[in-house]
Protein backbone atom coordinates (compact mmCIF):
# COMPACT_ATOMS: atom_id res chain seq x y z
CA UNK A 1 0.00 0.00 0.00
CA UNK A 2 2.97 2.28 0.58
CA UNK A 3 3.64 2.54 -3.17
CA UNK A 4 0.01 3.44 -3.87
CA UNK A 5 0.16 6.15 -1.20
CA UNK A 6 3.33 7.55 -2.75
CA UNK A 7 1.51 7.93 -6.07
CA UNK A 8 -1.45 9.61 -4.36
CA UNK A 9 0.98 11.98 -2.60
CA UNK A 10 2.44 12.77 -6.01
CA UNK A 11 -1.05 13.74 -7.26
CA UNK A 12 -1.44 16.04 -4.27
CA UNK A 13 1.95 17.68 -4.85
CA UNK A 14 1.11 18.20 -8.53
CA UNK A 15 -2.21 19.85 -7.59
CA UNK A 16 -4.27 17.19 -9.37
CA UNK A 17 -6.07 16.61 -6.07
CA UNK A 18 -6.37 18.79 -3.01
CA UNK A 19 -6.00 17.52 0.53
CA UNK A 20 -6.79 13.81 0.84
CA UNK A 21 -7.23 11.23 3.60
CA UNK A 22 -7.84 7.50 3.83
CA UNK A 23 -11.33 6.48 4.94
CA UNK A 24 -13.39 3.29 4.67
CA UNK A 25 -12.33 -0.19 5.73
CA UNK A 26 -8.57 0.38 5.42
CA UNK A 27 -8.83 3.35 7.76
CA UNK A 28 -11.07 1.38 10.14
CA UNK A 29 -8.41 -1.33 10.26
CA UNK A 30 -6.06 1.16 11.92
CA UNK A 31 -8.35 1.02 14.97
CA UNK A 32 -9.81 -2.51 15.03
CA UNK A 33 -8.88 -6.00 13.82
CA UNK A 34 -8.11 -6.44 10.09
CA UNK A 35 -11.15 -6.40 7.80
CA UNK A 36 -11.54 -8.26 4.50
CA UNK A 37 -11.53 -5.49 1.90
CA UNK A 38 -10.33 -4.94 -1.64
CA UNK A 39 -10.68 -1.19 -1.86
CA UNK A 40 -8.67 1.77 -0.71
CA UNK A 41 -11.09 4.68 -0.22
CA UNK A 42 -9.45 8.07 -0.67
CA UNK A 43 -11.57 11.04 0.39
CA UNK A 44 -10.42 14.09 -1.45
CA UNK A 45 -10.95 17.77 -2.02
CA UNK A 46 -11.12 18.39 -5.73
CA UNK A 47 -9.73 21.56 -7.29
CA UNK A 48 -12.61 23.36 -9.04
CA UNK A 49 -12.32 23.66 -12.81
CA UNK A 50 -12.61 27.12 -14.37
CA UNK A 51 -16.23 26.21 -15.14
CA UNK A 52 -16.79 25.75 -11.39
CA UNK A 53 -17.48 22.04 -11.87
CA UNK A 54 -15.89 19.41 -9.64
CA UNK A 55 -14.86 16.26 -11.46
CA UNK A 56 -12.55 13.31 -10.89
CA UNK A 57 -11.72 13.06 -14.60
CA UNK A 58 -8.34 14.89 -14.23
CA UNK A 59 -7.33 12.35 -11.58
CA UNK A 60 -8.06 9.45 -13.91
CA UNK A 61 -6.33 11.20 -16.82
CA UNK A 62 -3.15 11.78 -14.81
CA UNK A 63 -3.13 8.24 -13.41
CA UNK A 64 -3.56 6.77 -16.88
CA UNK A 65 -0.58 8.89 -18.02
CA UNK A 66 1.35 7.23 -15.21
CA UNK A 67 0.30 3.81 -16.52
CA UNK A 68 -2.52 2.88 -14.15
CA UNK A 69 -5.73 1.32 -15.42
CA UNK A 70 -9.29 2.23 -14.46
CA UNK A 71 -11.54 -0.71 -13.59
CA UNK A 72 -15.23 0.03 -13.00
CA UNK A 73 -15.43 2.70 -10.30
CA UNK A 74 -11.83 2.11 -9.23
CA UNK A 75 -8.38 2.70 -10.59
CA UNK A 76 -5.76 0.08 -9.87
CA UNK A 77 -2.65 1.66 -8.32
CA UNK A 78 0.19 -0.65 -7.36
CA UNK A 79 -2.19 -3.55 -6.79
CA UNK A 80 -4.81 -1.60 -4.84
CA UNK A 81 -8.29 -0.82 -6.17
CA UNK A 82 -8.37 2.86 -5.28
CA UNK A 83 -11.62 4.80 -5.23
CA UNK A 84 -11.43 8.59 -5.09
CA UNK A 85 -14.44 9.97 -3.26
CA UNK A 86 -14.99 13.73 -3.20
CA UNK A 87 -16.15 14.87 0.23
CA UNK A 88 -19.92 14.68 -0.10
CA UNK A 89 -21.32 16.32 3.03
CA UNK A 90 -20.33 18.38 6.06
CA UNK A 91 -19.32 15.30 8.01
CA UNK A 92 -16.85 13.95 5.43
CA UNK A 93 -15.54 17.48 4.84
CA UNK A 94 -14.83 17.87 8.57
CA UNK A 95 -13.31 14.36 8.72
CA UNK A 96 -10.92 15.34 5.95
CA UNK A 97 -10.03 18.68 7.58
CA UNK A 98 -9.25 16.97 10.90
CA UNK A 99 -7.62 13.80 9.52
CA UNK A 100 -4.52 12.59 11.33
CA UNK A 101 -1.16 13.09 9.62
CA UNK A 102 0.88 9.90 10.00
CA UNK A 103 3.52 7.81 8.27
CA UNK A 104 2.61 4.48 6.73
CA UNK A 105 5.98 2.74 6.92
CA UNK A 106 8.04 5.70 5.72
CA UNK A 107 5.43 7.35 3.49
CA UNK A 108 3.45 10.27 4.90
CA UNK A 109 -0.31 10.10 4.59
CA UNK A 110 -3.52 11.04 6.40
CA UNK A 111 -6.25 8.89 7.91
CA UNK A 112 -9.65 9.74 9.35
CA UNK A 113 -9.91 9.89 13.14
CA UNK A 114 -11.77 7.00 14.79
CA UNK A 115 -14.54 9.37 15.93
CA UNK A 116 -15.23 10.59 12.39
CA UNK A 117 -15.15 7.05 10.98
CA UNK A 118 -17.63 6.02 13.67
CA UNK A 119 -19.93 8.96 12.88
CA UNK A 120 -19.78 8.16 9.14
CA UNK A 121 -20.75 4.55 9.95
CA UNK A 122 -23.65 5.76 12.09
CA UNK A 123 -24.81 7.88 9.17
CA UNK A 124 -24.33 5.23 6.47
CA UNK A 125 -25.95 2.53 8.58
CA UNK A 126 -25.42 -0.54 6.41
CA UNK A 127 -25.17 -3.89 8.24
CA UNK A 128 -21.38 -3.96 7.70
CA UNK A 129 -21.13 -0.44 9.16
CA UNK A 130 -23.02 -1.56 12.25
CA UNK A 131 -20.76 -4.61 12.64
CA UNK A 132 -17.62 -2.46 12.43
CA UNK A 133 -19.08 0.18 14.69
CA UNK A 134 -19.70 -2.42 17.39
CA UNK A 135 -16.01 -3.30 17.18
CA UNK A 136 -15.00 0.37 17.56
CA UNK A 137 -16.76 0.37 20.93
CA UNK A 138 -15.69 -3.16 21.84
CA UNK A 139 -12.03 -2.19 21.37
CA UNK A 140 -12.67 1.15 23.06
CA UNK A 141 -11.04 3.28 20.37
CA UNK A 142 -13.63 6.07 20.34
CA UNK A 143 -13.45 9.12 22.58
CA UNK A 144 -17.15 9.36 23.50
CA UNK A 145 -17.09 13.11 24.22
CA UNK A 146 -15.51 13.99 20.87
CA UNK A 147 -17.66 11.47 19.06
CA UNK A 148 -20.96 12.70 20.52
CA UNK A 149 -19.95 16.26 19.72
CA UNK A 150 -19.55 15.22 16.07
CA UNK A 151 -22.89 13.39 16.23
CA UNK A 152 -24.60 16.55 17.52
CA UNK A 153 -22.92 18.84 14.99
CA UNK A 154 -24.06 16.73 12.07
CA UNK A 155 -27.59 15.97 13.27
CA UNK A 156 -27.05 12.25 13.71
CA UNK A 157 -28.48 11.92 17.21
CA UNK A 158 -31.55 9.92 16.20
CA UNK A 159 -29.47 7.40 14.26
CA UNK A 160 -26.90 7.17 17.07
CA UNK A 161 -29.58 6.67 19.74
CA UNK A 162 -31.15 3.93 17.66
CA UNK A 163 -27.79 2.20 17.17
CA UNK A 164 -26.61 2.36 20.76
CA UNK A 165 -29.91 1.11 22.16
CA UNK A 166 -29.99 -1.77 19.71
CA UNK A 167 -26.33 -2.82 19.63
CA UNK A 168 -24.67 -1.43 22.77
CA UNK A 169 -27.56 -2.16 25.15
CA UNK A 170 -27.59 1.45 26.32
CA UNK A 171 -31.03 2.51 27.42
CA UNK A 172 -30.37 6.17 28.25
CA UNK B 1 -31.59 -38.26 30.82
CA UNK B 2 -30.17 -34.76 30.66
CA UNK B 3 -27.79 -34.00 27.79
CA UNK B 4 -24.33 -32.85 28.81
CA UNK B 5 -22.62 -30.28 26.59
CA UNK B 6 -18.90 -29.52 26.59
CA UNK B 7 -17.65 -26.32 28.18
CA UNK B 8 -16.15 -24.22 25.39
CA UNK B 9 -15.49 -21.10 27.46
CA UNK B 10 -11.71 -21.56 27.09
CA UNK B 11 -12.10 -21.73 23.29
CA UNK B 12 -14.18 -18.56 23.28
CA UNK B 13 -11.68 -16.81 25.51
CA UNK B 14 -8.84 -17.85 23.17
CA UNK B 15 -10.75 -16.42 20.21
CA UNK B 16 -11.37 -13.17 22.06
CA UNK B 17 -7.71 -12.97 23.03
CA UNK B 18 -6.66 -13.55 19.40
CA UNK B 19 -8.98 -10.73 18.26
CA UNK B 20 -7.47 -8.38 20.83
CA UNK B 21 -3.97 -9.33 19.66
CA UNK B 22 -4.91 -8.65 16.03
CA UNK B 23 -6.44 -5.29 16.92
CA UNK B 24 -3.26 -4.32 18.79
CA UNK B 25 -0.99 -4.89 15.77
CA UNK B 26 0.42 -1.89 13.95
CA UNK B 27 -1.58 -0.53 11.03
CA UNK B 28 1.15 -1.67 8.64
CA UNK B 29 0.97 -5.22 9.99
CA UNK B 30 -2.83 -5.22 9.73
CA UNK B 31 -2.70 -4.01 6.12
CA UNK B 32 -0.32 -6.89 5.34
CA UNK B 33 -2.97 -9.27 6.71
CA UNK B 34 -5.58 -7.61 4.47
CA UNK B 35 -3.27 -8.13 1.48
CA UNK B 36 -2.86 -11.80 2.42
CA UNK B 37 -6.66 -12.12 2.56
CA UNK B 38 -6.89 -10.50 -0.89
CA UNK B 39 -4.45 -13.10 -2.27
CA UNK B 40 -6.31 -16.00 -0.66
CA UNK B 41 -9.60 -14.87 -2.13
CA UNK B 42 -9.24 -12.41 -5.02
CA UNK B 43 -12.12 -10.01 -5.58
CA UNK B 44 -15.08 -11.71 -7.25
CA UNK B 45 -13.38 -15.11 -7.17
CA UNK B 46 -15.67 -16.81 -4.69
CA UNK B 47 -18.05 -18.03 -7.40
CA UNK B 48 -15.39 -19.42 -9.75
CA UNK B 49 -13.52 -21.67 -7.34
CA UNK B 50 -13.62 -25.07 -9.08
CA UNK B 51 -14.05 -27.12 -5.91
CA UNK B 52 -17.17 -25.14 -5.05
CA UNK B 53 -18.59 -25.61 -8.53
CA UNK B 54 -17.93 -29.34 -8.35
CA UNK B 55 -19.68 -29.61 -5.02
CA UNK B 56 -22.65 -27.68 -6.35
CA UNK B 57 -22.89 -29.90 -9.44
CA UNK B 58 -22.65 -33.06 -7.35
CA UNK B 59 -25.35 -31.91 -4.98
CA UNK B 60 -27.61 -30.87 -7.88
CA UNK B 61 -27.04 -34.28 -9.52
CA UNK B 62 -27.86 -35.99 -6.27
CA UNK B 63 -31.08 -34.02 -5.94
CA UNK B 64 -32.10 -34.84 -9.52
CA UNK B 65 -31.45 -38.54 -8.98
CA UNK B 66 -33.23 -38.47 -5.68
CA UNK B 67 -30.06 -39.57 -3.89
Amino acid sequence: MEKALAIINQLEHEGVIGRYAIGGAVAATRYIEPIQTYDLDIFVLLPALTSGLLTITPIYNRLMQLGYEPKAEFIIIEGWAVQFLPVYDGLTEEALEQAIQIDFDSTPTRVFMAEHLAAIMVNTGRPKDHARLVQFFEFDVVNRINFESIIDRHNLKAKWDSFRKRFLNESK
Amino acid sequence: MQKVYPDISDLLEAKARRRRELAALSWEEKVKIIQQMQLLLPKGAWHVRPELNTGWQVSRAAVRSGG
